[in-house]
C-alpha cells in the first residue's frame, strides 16, 4: 500500500517534468537562442583566457591549459547547477494562479523541483553537442579524475549545489508574497553570482583574502567547488570542509524557503482572481 | 522641427511617466544601482588584476583593454536607458496592447523603442561617465580634439548599430510573440564587444564584425579613441551601420504587416 502510493506520487512528478521538458519546445525561436547564449558566454570565456595566454606562459598560477579545462569543466558543471524554472514563481503567487495548486495534490516544492529536473536534462542534452564543437575548437586538456571516488564526491557536490540554487531562487520566487518587485533582489544576486560563482574565471585567482571571505558565503559552492573536486585540485580536507560548507548552506536555504513558504501562505489573499 | 519638437514634447511625457512609476519601489531603484555597481567594478576589478599578471591581450596592453571595456559600457548604458521599452513589448502584442500603439497618432517604432526609458541605468550613468572621462584622461596620451571628435562620432555610430538591433529584436517580438532570449542573446552578444575583437578567432570575428556587427559597435570608437583605426576600417564601420539601420527598418514594416492582433 505504502509502495503504491510513493509510486503513484513519483508517477505524478514524472509527467510534470515531462510536461516542463515539452514546454522548453513551445517557443522555439526563443528555445535556440536560449541555446546560443549559453554557446556565447562560454565562447567569451574561453576566447578571453586563450588570449591572455597567447603572451604568457601561466598567469594566476595557472598554464593555459589548465584554465582552459577548468573553464570548460566549470561551465558544464554551471549547466547542471543553475539552469532552474523557479523564476516562475513569484508571478504565480502575484496573479492569484497559487490557488490552483493549493487545491490540487501537489507539494509546491516537489512539483518546481520536478520542472528543475526537466529543465538540467534539457540543458545536458542540449549542450552535449555544443560541448563536442567547442572541445575540437578550444582543445582544452581532457581530464579524466583518477580514482573512482572523486566521481562520487563530484556527484556530491553538484547535488548540494543543485539543491542550494534550488532553495535560494525559491526564496527569491516566494518574496512575491510580499512585493511584487523581485526582479530587482534577483538581479543584484545573478550578478553577484556571475563574479563569485567561478564560471568566468577560478575564484582563486583572486588575493587570498577575498578567496576566504567568500569561502564562507554560499556562492563558491556553486560551481567553482564541485569543479575543483572533479579536476582533482583539492585536498581531502578541502573537500570535506566543502562538503560541509555545501550541506550546511543546503539546509540553511532550505529552512529559509520552508519558512518563507508557511509565513507567506498565511499572508495570501489570491489577489487577481 | 516641429515635428521634432512634438516628439521631445512626447519624449518627456513618457519619461515623467516612468520615471514616478519606477521611482514608487525604491528598494528596487537601490538594489538595482547596486547590482549594476557591483557588475562594473567586479569586471573593472577583474581588468585590474589581469594587469599585474599578464602583459598584453590580443596586442593589447590592459590599459588599453580597459578603454574598451568603458566603450561598450557607454553603448550598453545608453541603449539601455532610451530603449528598454522593447524588452516588455512581447506582453503588450501577446495582451493586444500594441493595438492601441497602433491606433495614435505617435509613430508606433518611437513608441515601442523609447516608450519606457530606464531611469535606474541614469543613475549609474553619472558617476560612470566622469570615471570614464578621467580614466581616457589618464590612460590616453596625445589625446586632441580630432580623436575626440571622432571617438564621439563613432559613439554615435555605434549607438545607431544599436538601434538597430533593438529594432531587428522587436521586430522578432512581433512576429512570434517572444522576445526575452532574444534580447538577452543581443545582450551576450553585445557584451562580446567589452574585450577587442582580435581575441575572438576567425570565423566568429568576421561574424561579429560584418553579420552580426556588435563587434564594430564597441571596437571601432575605442580604437579611434587610441589612434589604431585605419581610414578603410571608419569607412567600413560607417557603411556597415548604415546598411544594417536601414536593413532594420524595412525589416520594422514587414513585421508590422504581419502583426495579427490575434489577442485583441
Amino acid at each position: 500500500m505504502g509502495n503504491k502510493l510513493l509510486l503513484n506520487s513519483l508517477k505524478k512528478y514524472w509527467v510534470i517534468a515531462k510536461i516542463t521538458w515539452m514546454n522548453g519546445f513551445t517557443y522555439i525561436t526563443s528555445f535556440v537562442m536560449w541555446r546560443v547564449r549559453q554557446i556565447i558566454q562560454m565562447i567569451v570565456a574561453l576566447s578571453l583566457w586563450e588570449s591572455i595566454f597567447a603572451s604568457t606562459t601561466t598567469a594566476f598560477g595557472y598554464t593555459s591549459a589548465r584554465m582552459l579545462t577548468y573553464i570548460f569543466a566549470a561551465n558544464i558543471i554551471g549547466f547542471i547547477v543553475t539552469s532552474s524554472r523557479t523564476i516562475g514563481v513569484s508571478s504565480i503567487i502575484h496573479s492569484g494562479d497559487l490557488s490552483l495548486y493549493l487545491v490540487k495534490p501537489l507539494n509546491f516544492f516537489l512539483y518546481w523541483f520536478s520542472g528543475d529536473i526537466a529543465d538540467k536534462l534539457q540543458n545536458i542534452a542540449f549542450s552535449l553537442t555544443e560541448l563536442t564543437v567547442l572541445f575540437f575548437i578550444f582543445h582544452p586538456t581532457l581530464y579524466i579524475p583518477t580514482h573512482i571516488a572523486t566521481l562520487f564526491l563530484t556527484l556530491l557536490a553538484v547535488s548540494g549545489a543543485t539543491v542550494m540554487y534550488f532553495f535560494i531562487n525559491m526564496m527569491f520566487g516566494l518574496l512575491g508574497f510580499w512585493t511584487p518587485d523581485v526582479w530587482a533582489p534577483r538581479f543584484l544576486f545573478f550578478t553577484v553570482i556571475f563574479f563569485t560563482s567561478g564560471s568566468f574565471f577560478p575564484l582563486d585567482i583572486f588575493p587570498k583574502i577575498i578567496v576566504d571571505i567568500l569561502s564562507y558565503t554560499p556562492f563558491p559552492y556553486m560551481m567553482f567547488f564541485p569543479t575543483k573536486v572533479l579536476l582533482e585540485q583539492l585536498s581531502s580536507i578541502e573537500i570535506v570542509r566543502g562538503l560541509l560548507f555545501t550541506g550546511a548552506w543546503a539546509t540553511l536555504c532550505g529552512l529559509g524557503a520552508f519558512t518563507m513558504w508557511s509565513r507567506g501562505i498565511r499572508t495570501y489573499e489570491a489577489e487577481g482572481r | 522641427m516641429k515635428t521634432l519638437l512634438r516628439y521631445i514634447k512626447i519624449w518627456l511625457l513618457f519619461a515623467k511617466q516612468e520615471l514616478l512609476f519606477q521611482f514608487s519601489s525604491k528598494s528596487s531603484i537601490i538594489l538595482f544601482f547596486i547590482g549594476k555597481t557591483v557588475r562594473f567594478l567586479s569586471f573593472l576589478l577583474i581588468l585590474i588584476l589581469l594587469k599585474h599578471n599578464t602583459k598584453t591581450m590580443a596586442g593589447y596592453s590592459i590599459d588599453e583593454v580597459i578603454i574598451f571595456f568603458l566603450t561598450f559600457n557607454f553603448i550598453d548604458l545608453v541603449s539601455q536607458m532610451f530603449m528598454r521599452g522593447v524588452y516588455s513589448l512581447t506582453g503588450k502584442v501577446r495582451s493586444g496592447e500594441l493595438d492601441f500603439y497602433l491606433a495614435k497618432p505617435v509613430n508606433v517604432l518611437f513608441r515601442v523603442l523609447a516608450g519606457s526609458p530606464d531611469f535606474n541605468d541614469v543613475l549609474i550613468f553619472i558617476p560612470f561617465l566622469f570615471f570614464s572621462a578621467w580614466y581616457i584622461g589618464q590612460a590616453v596620451p596625445l589625446l586632441d580634439a580630432v580623436r575626440i571628435v571622432l571617438y564621439l562620432a563613432f559613439l554615435v555610430n555605434g549607438l545607431l548599430i544599436s538601434v538597430a538591433f533593438h529594432i531587428f529584436v522587436a521586430c522578432i517580438g512581433i512576429i512570434t510573440t517572444e522576445v526575452d532570449n532574444t534580447i538577452m542573446l543581443y545582450r551576450e552578444l553585445s557584451q562580446m564587444g567589452r574585450m577587442p575583437m582580435e581575441i575572438y578567432r576567425e570565423p566568429l570575428r568576421f561574424l561579429i564584425t560584418f553579420v552580426v556587427p556588435v563587434g564594430l559597435m564597441v571596437s571601432i570608437p575605442a580604437r579611434v579613441l587610441l589612434g589604431k583605426a585605419p581610414p578603410s576600417l571608419l569607412l567600413t564601420a560607417s557603411l556597415v551601420a548604415f546598411t544594417v539601420f536601414l536593413l532594420s527598418l524595412l525589416s520594422w514594416k514587414h513585421a508590422l504587416k504581419m502583426y495579427t492582433s490575434a489577442s485583441s
